[in-house]
């Protein structure tokens, strides 16, 4: 059983992950909680499902044209709220409220359309399962943890080594300076909300096929887990993320396997704030220093 | 001989049920009340409950008035589902009691609960429509359910279960809310009782995740024969699929929260074979169609049809059983007297409802009824007991 239970809690921590890595690139960005993510990533499952029971075309197309819209979703929630935020020097707060209410618009949207019944949604990466000694894995499960690994080393890859990444660094230490020397903080910003949108979507796709079913508080469940994981690997980081969320789950499933399932949460949180005690940046964070 | 002395029997049988009617309905004495007052949700988030309560209710009373020839009306008042506002359409439905025979508290039980006191300081009959709290009928003289008490629906189901699966190991998986609690701790205490035994017994915190993975994992190592599964249906929906691909092989069996269309479009045929316990029957249009329902029902979707074109469901037959249930009972007494209404209601035993069979009040005023035993066959529901 034990050997099952690690599969089940990398599992459950590599969803987690998925949507962290998103998360945590806006944070190191902009120093901002962005908590539309969480819609964004029920968004692109709800948009799949839509284009695909709706119009007849098939799943990957209504995939690859939802990962387009919620990019666009993102890039509009920065465009039309919190870029106007930041030409009136709004304080971080109001960014932070922003984003809260538009993942209310979002949800409720969403709720209006849809209904809030959960809705059976296909799983085109159903490549069947295998054994590593007595416990199952499932080739999806395989395929979630892979995706969330391309995706960080490929975001690695932008943030700490193109010429767009080094502005997104110079934007996060000091937005005016950036703009100064000449770097166009709206568009890198603007990029930013675009690719944690498009992770966002493929996170809320995959995960609704893991489980083959998508219902409208998809986003508020994985919220706060997204919001722990990334604490727990270190806030900014994308690394991070992934050891974070993986962690979470795997914590998370041991208690509730060997413990209490019902106070799973509970139990898992308080670890959770023990570990920070000790290490206050997360696994992954940058003892924060701030220049004045 | 024996032939004429049977013609005999049956005429005069006949005759006797004709005088007996005749009588029946001849001498109700009204008092001046012929209202029946229902407060049920027409707008806001279980506005489709309280439509439903409503057409069928209305049916009942229709069909009653024709065939007695009767002048009962139904009248129906807003509570938006709202305790509070039930309240105050209590206040004013109390304030007319010279002229209402009783009132039907609409979907669910808070409102019921909210409002028994005010109705029974006035001795005015209150039936809970939809209202299963296992603590209402205790609220007050004139008040009855009409849906099964929770706490009995508990024996029962554990009494199913065993009949369909025989008595074993079980294990238990249930959400953490005040009606999974209670559920599942009297079914656990039933299942002792019958000689089986819980092996596992696990709750959950709904919409905290769903992901049963863990706890189900824990399931299989302890091997038993059953998995129950006592959740909203979404969550029932995952948490056996997640069984069935962790090959945990045993009967799986889920409350009547998953008798219903989305439950079926989750699971396809994945989980043919998996029991479905519910104390009210199933009015899915697939189920229905497919001609798998008892005669009296089918002529209760058909006249529900012709009536609001729309198909009834569970919350329609409760309105249509909660009319009848009243009114027989008015008619049975021959006054609309609250006591002796109330009297005829207590000694109903084995009453053929359309929300269910045999429904029976206890000592308690609680209702009791038959179990319905579905088996999920091809993706559809298919009724075995």
């Amino acid at each position: 059983m034990f050997l099952q239970q690690i599969v089940n809690g990398i599992t459950i921590g590599s969803t987690y992950a998925l949507v962290a890595i998103g998360f945590n690139m806006i944070f190191g960005v902009l120093e901002l909680t962005n908590f539309a993510n969480s819609s964004l990533y029920m968004f692109g499952a709800y948009t799949t499902f839509l284009l695909y029971s709706a119009t007849g075309i098939t799943f990957f197309l209504s995939f690859a044209i939802s990962i387009i819209l919620t990019g666009l979703l993102g890039y509009c929630l920065d465009r039309f709220a919190l870029r106007t935020l930041r030409k009136k020097h709004a304080p971080k707060l109001a960014g932070l409220i922003t984003t809260l209410g538009m993942s209310m618009v979002i949800d409720n949207s969403i709720m209006v359309i849809f209904g809030t019944d959960s809705k059976a949604f296909e799983n085109h990466l159903d490549f069947g399962k295998f054994y590593i000694g007595n416990a199952i894995v499932t080739w999806t499960q395989v395929i979630i943890l892979v995706v969330a690994c391309v995706l960080m080393s490929f975001l690695s890859v932008l943030v700490y080594r193109t010429k767009i990444g080094k502005a997104m660094g110079a934007i996060a230490q000091n937005a005016d300076a950036a703009k100064l020397m000449g770097i166009n903080t709206n568009k890198v910003i603007s990029f930013t909300f675009i690719i944690s949108g498009v992770l966002a979507c493929i996170a809320g796709n995959m995960i609704a096929m893991n489980y083959r079913s998508i219902e409208t508080n998809m986003g508020s469940l994985i919220g706060t887990k997204i919001f722990a994981s990334a604490i727990l690997g270190g806030v900014g980081s994308v690394p991070g993320a992934i050891v974070g969320g993986v962690l979470l789950g795997v914590i998370e499933t041991m208690v509730s396997a060997y413990i209490s399932s019902g106070y799973r949460d509970a139990i898992s949180f308080t670890i959770l704030i023990v570990v920070l005690l000790i290490m206050p940046n997360g696994i992954f964070g940058k003892k924060a220093i701030n220049k004045v | 001989m024996s032939l004429k002395k049977l013609f005999a029997i049956v005429l005069s049988a006949v005759l006797l049920c004709g005088a007996v009617g005749c009588l029946a309905e001849g001498t109700i004495d009204y008092n001046g009340r012929t209202k029946l007052a229902m407060f049920a949700p027409l707008t806001g988030d279980n506005l489709q409950y309280g439509v439903k309560i409503r057409n069928g209710a209305q049916l009942a009373v229709d069909q009653f008035n024709a065939e007695h020839g009767t002048e009962f009306t139904l009248e129906v008042y807003d509570d938006k589902g709202d305790p509070n506002e039930a309240v105050n359409i209590a206040n004013m439905i109390v304030s007319d009691k010279d002229e209402v025979v009783a009132a039907l508290a609409g979907y669910g039980s808070s409102c019921a609960m909210a409002t028994a006191s005010v109705f029974d300081e006035e001795e005015m009959i209150l039936i809970g429509v939809a209202a299963s709290h296992a603590d209402l009928p205790g609220m007050g003289e004139y008040v009855y359910p009409i849906p099964m008490s929770q706490r009995l629906e508990a024996v029962e189901f554990a009494n199913a279960v065993e009949a369909n699966c025989g008595i074993g190991k079980i294990a238990i998986v249930y959400q953490n809310t005040d009606h999974g609690v209670q559920a599942c701790n009297l079914f656990k205490t039933q299942w002792e009782s019958l000689g089986g035994e819980v092996v596992v017994f696990e709750s959950f915190v709904p919409g905290e995740t769903k992901d049963f993975s863990a706890v189900l994992s824990k399931v299989k190592s302890a091997e038993p024969d059953i998995l129950y599964v006592n959740a909203a249906y979404n969550d029932v929906a995952q948490a056996l699929m997640q069984a069935k691909q962790l090959e945990l092989d045993c009967a799986y069996v889920g409350p009547g929260m998953c008798v219903n269309e989305e439950f079926l479009k989750l699971v396809g045929t994945e989980l043919d074979g998996t029991l479905i316990l519910s104390s009210t029957p199933c009015f899915l249009p697939s189920v229905i169609e497919s001609g798998n329902i008892d005669e009296a029902t089918a002529k209760f979707i058909d006249e529900y049809t012709a009536a609001f074109g729309e198909t009834p469901d569970g919350f329609s037959a409760q309105g249509y059983d909660s009319v009848n249930i009243v009114l027989n009972s008015v008619l049975a007494a021959g006054t609309t007297d609250a006591a002796a209404v109330c009297e005829q209601i207590s000694a109903i035993r084995s009453y053929p409802g359309l929300s269910g069979f045999n429904m029976s009040y206890n000592e308690q005023k609680e209702m009791n009824k038959g179990i319905y035993v579905f088996e999920i066959v091809d993706g559809s529901f298919n009724r075995i007991q």
